[in-house]
Order: structure tokens, then sequence, then C-alpha cells
């Protein structure tokens, strides 16, 4: 579908359609507060019926969810030491049958033996499909890395672990889309960077996106889409087909496992629609994470969590951050939008709305490294943080986009339609609003409480039953506890029971940080949008305090 | 082997997503239904709901006996699932002597009996300051007790109970010392005295402020003309009196020494709160003037029930009661209010005090002790009332025979009340006569008084009339 994915430039009625759809989250969670409280006050009795039905839905949705986190967990364990380049190779040549001898290993770990019987299973879908793919030999990745503030401090990392990574480097192009705006001394250490890097890789350039674009926002979606039609002109210039390169749009602060680009190249040659997927690896944030301060670490490690989550569920993952596409449909789609900050989950509904509802996301075993957002103390760290996480909720702003485009596609099925906006919007109200409502349901109406109210058997027993239902909920964070602890990259130092139980400790202040960090920034970006005060791009600063793992804060 | 596809990983949520909905659909209204107190009825198998009865004792873990079974839990408890019908309750605990009361359950109800006082067998007192004392007059709302052997101004002692400290009233070899006093003035919440010393030839005046140390001790006598019928004064200007006398109102200046004789006439009644004095002027209309006199509003005009209002020769005390809402009351015992029912007591007025948390005025005669609670109301326009809130009145006890004070206790589920010389707990329950029991003796003719503060009781012990204090829910 033809659809011109952006807010901008829009006629009368789909003006005023945007506006009214743009206020929809914000409109929602307010009523879902406001409703709780009012309902608190003047029919206690409701609100305590309620307070249990939706204490008991959070808590069977919290043992969903740790389900799902623990079995992400387990395939991401399970393929951690996945030979990717190795199962490459057999796609290449197209062993894709029982009897290939790399595939009869009868001995192996469990582990392995899962991470075979997924091996075996895939192959024989891609051979049942016919649609094989391209020779490895003839497949490209460009990395798109994006900078305004960061200096080669930053950057480097990424790079260098790209060059290290199994995959051969030189069939890798690192392209260094920075601002113009950016200081002169960024500026020199990109050049630095390119100068240095030049000879690892198959290409390494740095393109210059000039600022004051007509049409354009400050935003890295600008400054990527700019890069990437360089790009374009570059591969069409040495005859690249666009479907034999998979583009990976990293932050500047991204380091990506070494076996990413091995891993991430088997899936795009294993997956049949392999130019109709983006792909999606799990963003951690080690790079600073033992500097960082204990809140900082917990609700950015939450975040991991979210995406293991989710990747369970492919057909409604949605990108997030780090990610990889087909430069096909990159291409197809015309590229980020310029004038949306939240480009990274854009990009999936503008692909998605683009091929007609045909377009998913392939969650990948492996992980991207980023930078925990710090500060120069811990309040700035505070700060910085809300602010990041309030820029992420801003990726509420393609609500309206996406449920115009609904209405208007006739040719994404009505029960996709219902699925996928439900989720969208569910997913946005829910977190700006169900930390505030655990917080007050359980108490409130038993501070309202007239004679009348207090004088009844539900009045006495409903903070009972609640208690129980959330004393349960103990379990939940002790899963996510234990995840954390096992996710977590070793550290330089300290790395014995009191310093694991002095971690895990951190997460018993989940509820008062999830409210802050979390929900309050959530329930911020879509007032902002409900009063179309529309946001303008923050770099969330980055820094790195005394080095990458050396002397932990705590 | 399983294998754990994106195929299987879908069918293995929706399999899990369609299980967890089942248990949600079935555990939810079971819960809901065990909130509102639904049990399958053993004895007739079938869906009944039940009743619980909270309890809360003072102190707590106390062993409950539902009829003569021990329940599990100790106070404070909830006994739910119980069956509609009376139980017979009964707390014991070492030391104190056992309560015991028949509960009438409702099915979805809760009877609720908060911060039930379990009586010590033997009250342990603590003497805080060797007597002999005879007279005790604490300042209400103030850290403040005044004590004295003969009423002599040189032989008062103030005691500050939350401290601890006993002082003389006044330095040695004062010239006030054998002053005797006739009448005290003290105003709720101000550590401002006025004493009132009666000689053959005139009424003697000795200003004291006790927030200060040492004590500010003033004669004002120079400054009053005639003797006051009213004083009033509050903790905001401690230092302006305004003395009532039969048709008009001076404004002293205790600093300056200024006096304002007639500074307001044709008044009738007056009381303080915050900035504020309110006053009862000789229409009977209530205006509030602020003491520095810049600022002077109409509130409303007195209301007229049945024709009466109060005798002009009775001085009427207004008390602010909530934001318009206001009591008065007279020398010859009414009290009544701007708000129905109005006449709260017609005559034979010994006392009241307003709780401002709930709500609720306590008001006694020698006989009966009653109280009236504020509630909310359809506002009728024909009604000249200015609030939509009404008094509720209930009679709480009759069987007084010289009731001479009373305090709201443990939150306001019991009363302390002083009758003759005894002090009486008197326990509200939900149903049926409230419980007394007799606490102590008390010196004759003397006061006593309560503080939630450490639930402590002060009075005078009738031996040897030391300043005695008893808590009500002993360590």
């Amino acid at each position: 579908m033809d659809f011109n994915y952006s807010r901008q430039n829009l006629n009368r009625p789909e003006h005023i359609l945007e506006r009214a759809l743009e206020i929809l989250p914000g409109a929602l969670s307010w009523s879902i507060l406001i409703g709780a409280v009012v309902t608190s006050i003047v029919w206690p009795l409701t609100a305590a019926v309620f307070t249990i039905a939706f204490i008991l839905y959070w808590i069977f949705r919290l043992v969903y969810m740790n389900i799902f986190l623990v079995l992400s967990y387990a395939l991401l364990f399970v393929d951690r030491s996945t030979d990717w380049m190795e199962r490459i190779a057999v796609i290449d040549r197209r062993e894709i049958g029982f009897k290939s001898p790399l595939l009869a290993r009868p001995d192996g770990t469990l582990a392995e033996k899962i991470s075979q019987s997924v091996y075996l299973r895939q192959l024989r879908d891609l051979k049942k499909s016919g649609a094989l793919p391209p020779q490895s030999e003839s497949l490209y990745h460009l990395v798109i890395i994006p900078a305004i503030k960061e200096g080669s401090d930053i950057v480097e990392p990424g790079i260098r672990s790209i060059l290290a990574g199994r995959y051969p480097a030189r069939r890798i192009f690192i392209l260094l889309a920075l601002e113009d705006r950016a200081a002169a001394p960024v500026k020199a250490d990109m050049a630095a960077l390119q100068k240095k890097y030049i000879n690892g890789f198959a290409d390494f350039w740095v393109v210059t996106h000039p600022g004051n674009l007509p049409g354009e926002a400050a935003v890295k979606g600008a400054n990527t889409s700019y890069a990437a039609r360089q790009a374009r002109r570059y591969f069409d210039e040495r005859r690249i087909p666009y479907a034999n390169v998979i583009v990976s749009c990293f932050d500047a602060d991204t380091v990506p496992n070494p076996d990413y680009f091995s891993c991430l190249t088997y899936h795009f040659m294993i997956t049949p629609e392999r130019t109709r997927r983006s792909y999606q690896p799990i963003p951690v944030y080690h790079n600073n994470i033992w500097n960082a301060p204990g809140f900082a670490r917990i609700i950015d490690i939450g975040t991991s969590f979210f995406l293991l989550v989710e990747s369970t569920n492919p057909s409604k993952l949605v990108t997030f951050s780090s990610h990889s596409m087909s430069f096909q449909a990159l291409v197809d789609i015309g590229y980020w939008p310029v004038d949306m900050i939240s480009d990274d989950s854009a990009i999936f509904w503008k692909a998605f709305i683009h091929y007609d509802g045909d377009y998913q996301t392939v969650p990948l075993n492996t992980t991207v490294s980023m930078d925990i957002v710090e500060g120069q103390d811990r309040w700035q760290t505070f700060v910085h943080i809300y602010k990041q996480k309030r820029r992420w909720a801003w990726g509420v702003e393609n609500v309206p986009i996406v449920l115009r485009a609904f209405l208007r596609a006739e040719k994404i099925s009505w029960r996709q339609k219902i699925a996928y906006g439900y989720k969208l919007v569910d997913s946005f109200v829910s977190w700006a609003t169900w930390s505030f409502l655990l917080a007050l349901l359980s108490w409130l109406p038993g501070v309202f409480a007239g004679k009348e109210f207090a004088s009844t058997t539900v009045f006495y027993i409903a903070p009972r039953v609640s208690g129980t239902i959330l004393s349960l909920s103990t379990i939940g964070i002790f899963i996510c506890m234990a995840v954390s602890l096992l996710m977590l990259p070793p550290r330089r130092r300290e790395n014995n029971f009191w310093a694991n139980l002095r971690h895990g400790s951190e997460w018993l202040f989940i509820p008062a940080i999830v409210i802050l960090l979390s929900a309050i920034p959530a329930l911020d970006a879509q007032t902002r949008l409900m009063f179309g005060r529309y946001m303008e791009f923050w770099v969330t600063d980055k820094f790195r305090g005394k080095g990458k793992g050396e002397s932990a804060k705590d | 082997m399983l294998t754990i596809t994106p195929r299987t990983m879908v069918l293995t949520r929706r399999t899990i997503f369609f299980v967890f909905l089942s248990l949600y659909v079935i555990l939810c209204p079971l819960l809901i239904l065990t909130t509102f107190g639904y049990i399958i009825n053993p004895i007739k198998q079938e869906v009944t709901q039940t009743g619980l009865i909270f309890l809360s004792s003072l102190p707590s873990g106390a062993d409950i006996y539902l009829e003569k079974s021990h329940y599990r839990n100790r106070s404070p408890a909830n006994l739910s699932g119980l069956l509609p019908g009376t139980y017979k309750i009964t707390l014991k605990k070492k030391g104190y002597k056992p309560w015991v009361q028949s509960i009438s359950v409702a099915a979805g109800k809760a009877a609720t009996f908060n911060q039930i006082i379990l009586i010590p067998k033997v009250w342990p007192a603590q003497r805080l300051a060797a007597g002999p004392f005879s007279k005790m007059e604490p300042l209400a709302g103030t850290n403040y007790i005044l004590l004295a052997e003969h009423p002599f101004l040189g032989q008062y002692c103030v005691f500050d109970w939350k401290n601890k400290l006993l002082a003389p009233l006044l330095p040695a070899r004062s010239r006030f010392a054998d002053w005797p006093v006739s009448e005290i003035f003290s105003e709720q919440s101000s550590p401002v005295v006025i004493f009132q010393s009666a000689s053959f030839w005139k009424n003697k005046y000795l200003y004291v402020d006790l927030g200060q140390t040492p004590f500010r001790i003033l004669e004002i006598t120079r400054l009053i003309k005639e003797k006051p019928t009213a004083w009033c004064w509050n903790s905001l200007y401690p230092k302006k009196l305004l003395l009532s006398t039969r048709d008009a109102a001076g404004l002293l200046d205790v600093e300056t020494g200024a006096a304002e004789v007639k500074w307001l006439t044709g008044l009738k009644g007056c009381g303080s709160q915050g900035k504020w004095l309110y006053i009862l002027d000789g229409r009977d209309d209530v205006y509030r003037e602020s003491f520095d006199g810049a600022h002077r509003e109409f509130l409303f005009p007195k209301p007229r029930w049945e024709g009466r209002s109060a005798a002009a020769a009775n001085p009427e005390r207004i008390t602010w009661i909530a934001n318009d809402i206001f009591l008065f009351s007279t020398v010859s015992g009414s009290l009544t209010t701007n708000v129905p029912p109005y006449v709260l007591l017609d005559g034979g007025l010994a006392g009241f005090r307003y709780d401002h948390k709930t709500e609720r005025l306590l008001f006694w005669t020698k006989k009966d002790i009653g109280f009236a609670e504020l509630t909310r109301r359809v506002r009728l326009k024909t009604e000249r009332a200015v609030s939509s809130k009404i008094f509720k009145v209930h009679k709480v006890w009759d069987q007084g025979q010289a009731i001479t004070d009373c305090f709201w206790a443990a939150g306001g589920t019991h009363l302390v009340f002083q009758d003759h010389s005894a002090i009486y707990l008197l326990e509200f329950v939900p149903t049926g006569k409230p419980r007394t029991e007799k606490i102590t003796e008390v010196k004759a003719a003397s006061s006593i008084f309560y503080t939630e503060e450490g639930k402590a009781i002060y009075f005078l012990n009738p031996k040897d009339g030391a300043l005695t204090a008893l808590s009500l829910i002993p360590e």
C-alpha cells in the first residue's frame, strides 16, 4: 500500500483523524487512572472488586511473561555457542537434507541437541519453501552508525567488535552517518576512525548529513536515511543487488556480539521471505553496566527482558533500537521516517503497511550491547534515564499513523488489523498505567472508605485477597533476579555471593523504579502527544565513567 | 525431540494463553464471591453469604474465643466466614479482665470492634508530682496543668505533662503570691492564663503566658474597668484580649497596655479561631472580625427555632467547628448550632468537646452524655441552614450523677469521663448499651485530664493529692 507514513502534509480530514488518534492513547491512560481514583472514592465497593480482578489478571500476565522470559533466555543460552558460519556453509553447499554428516550428532549437550533440532527444522522449511538464498559470498552487510555528539571512545568499540567478529569483515561496509552540526572534534574523530579501519572492511566511509533539509526534523531517521541513500548510489555504481545487502542500523554505542553478523546472515539465508523481514537481536546494556547506579541497571535489564519475551512472539514482534533488515525492503519503503523520533519501530510499521501486512520480524538469538545512560552524578543519571525512557515511550507517535493506515488498508486482513492495533495501543496504555494501578488500587478504596463500605466484608477481605495474590509476584521477581544474574557480564572484581545478593536485592526496588522511570515517562510522552506538544530529538548523553568494566561503582 | 521453531513458539503461546484465560475466568469470580463473603454452607450444602467480625484490642495479642472454640489468631484478627447469627466472643489476656460480648453477624457485613481496651486487673498508676494538691486545672490543647494545694497564686505550680516538668507559677517572693484566686480563664490551645483574684475592694487580674520561659507575668488590673462577663483570645494573638461586659466589648493589648474599652458594642457573644474573632451582635447576627480590626465580614443571621433564642442577659460563647458551622453555648446551659437540628441541648450543659478528626461533638450534662456527628444531607431550598451538613444526635449515657468532664479516647471508640469523684471508661458497642468500667477514684472537687498521646489520664490521688497518671494501655 502506498501510504505516507508521516503526520506532516495531511489534508484536513486526515489531519483531524490524526489528531483524534493522537489523543487516543493519552486519553485512555488518563481515563483509566482518573477513573480508578474516582471509583475508589465514589464507589469503593466496585473499586475493591476491580482491584482483585486486575491484580489477578496482572499475576497471570506476569507468570505468562516469566514463562517466556525463561524460555527465551534458554534459547539464547542454547545458541550461545552455535557455529553460525558452519551452518551458513551447509546452506551454501545446499546440504539441506537428513544425511549431512554435519547434522548427525548423537553426542552433544542438551543445549546442542535442542539447537540442532531447531536447525534441522529450519533447513527442512527452507527446502520446502523453494526460496533458496543466494550464496553467502554474494551477501553484504551495510552497518550504519549515526553520530552527532559521540566521539571515538563511544563509537570505536563497536567497530572493533565487528572487525573481530566471526563473520568476515571484508563483506561488511561501515557507514558513519555524521550530522553536519556535529562538533569539529567529533568530525575529526570519525575521520580518524575511517582512516584507521578502512582496510579492515569492504569499505568504510563517513557521510555528513546536511542540516535543515526540507521536510526533515532533527531526528536520527533523517540522518540514517540520507546515509542509506548515499549507500544506494554506491551499490548502484558497483551493481550490488539490494536484495543481497543486509542493512544494520546501530546506535553510536552499539557493540554487537562477535557472532552477530554470522547469526544474522544465517537467519537471513534460512528465512524464505528474507527481504520481507526485519531481524531483531536482544539488546543488552553491558558496555558500562558495572559503572551505572543500581536503579539504572535494573531499568535497562528490564528492557532486555521485554525484548526477550517479545521475541517469543515473532508474529507480533516490532523492531526496537539496533536491528537489521533487507536493504531491498528499506529502499522499497522509502527508508526511515525523516520526521519521527521513533525511527526504530516506525520502520517496521512502515514496512508492514507497505507490504500489506506481509512483513514480520525475525528474532535473533544473539545480543547487541549498548550503554546505560549515565550522568555526572546519580541525579543527572536519573534525569537522563527519564528523558531516554520518555523518548522511547514517544514511540506512541506511531499509534495514530498506524491506525490511520489500517483504516485505509484494504489488503490487510481485519484480523491482523485488530490484533496489531490492539497490541499497539494496549502496550502503550498498560506501560503508562499498570504500575500506578498496582500501587494505588490496593489501598485507595480503604482510605476513602465511608462508614457504609467499612462495615462490609469486602472492606476487610479484599485487601487480604489482593495482598495474597500480590505476594505471588515475588516469585516473578525472583525469576527476574535469577535471569538477570545469569545474563550479566562477569564483573572485573567482586564476583561473589554478596555481590550477587546486592545486585539481586536491587530488584526489590522495582515498584518504585518502574513508576518513576517507566510509567511516568510513558504518561509524559502520551500527554505531550495528546496536546500536540511534539518532542524534539534530544540526543542522550553517553560517556564512559571509568572505562568499560573497571572498578565497579558498587 | 520437541523442536522450538517460531511456529511451535506461537502454538505454545496460544496454548498457555488459553489455559491462563480459562483459569482466570474460573478464579476471578470465585475470588470476588469470596470477598463478598460467599461460601458453600457445609451443613445445607448451598452457597451462603457470610459475615465477619473484626476485632482489635489494646493491647494487642489477646486470645480470641468464638463461643467456646479458641480462634487460631490473636487480636487484631478477622473472624471471617461466619454464618449470620449471634456469637459470643471472649478476649483473654494475662493480667487483664476477660472481655466478653455477644455480637450479631449479618450476611455480607462486618461487625467491627476497633481498639477494644482490655481492662487490667490492677490499673498501674504513676505518681508524677507529690502533692498535696487540691486543685487541678488542665489547659485544654496545651501541655500544661495548673496545680495548687490552696487557691493562692503563690501555691500554684505548672506541670508540663509532655516533658514531665513541674515548676512554680510565680518566682520566689513574688508580690502576687498571696492573691487569692477566684477564677481562672483559659482558651483552647493557648498557653495564656488569666487569674482573677477577687477581694472586698476590687477584682485584680494577672496575665500569665506559660509558653515563655520564664513565664511572662503581667498584672493587667488597671486595664480592666468593669468586671468582664467573658474573655476571648487565641494562640495567634495571645497579647490581645477581648473582654466582653454587659453591653460592650473592649480590646486590650497586654504588650502596649492599650485598652479600647468600647471596641465593639452590643456584643452578645464571642469566640475566636485563627486570626478571626466571631461575634454575635445585638441583632443576633453572626459576623467575624480580624483581631487587628482590618476586616469585618457578615456570616449569617443566628437561626431562630420555635421563636426562641438565647436570652440577652446570657452571654453566648461561639465555638467555630468547621468552615461555616458554629456552636453557641450559654452559661444557662443551652447548646445550639446553626445547622439542623439547631438545638442540641436545651439546658444543663456541663461541657462539650469537638473532635475535628472524627467530626463528632461530645457534650454532657450532670446526668447524661451524648454526642452529635456531622453528616451530609440534601439541602432543602427552604431551609436557612448555610451548610449541607447536619448534626445527628445520639444519647450515650444517662446514668450519671455529677458528670464534670468527658473525653474521647482511643480514637473515638471510648469515652473517659469523670462522675463525682471517680473516673469511668465507656466503650461504644455497635449494638446494645455501651459498657462502662470504673477506673479509679479521684480527689473530690478536682478535675481530670486525658490525652490521646500515650492514652493517659491525669488526676489527683484521693488519698494524698499527688498528681497521678494512669495509662489506659499499660505497657
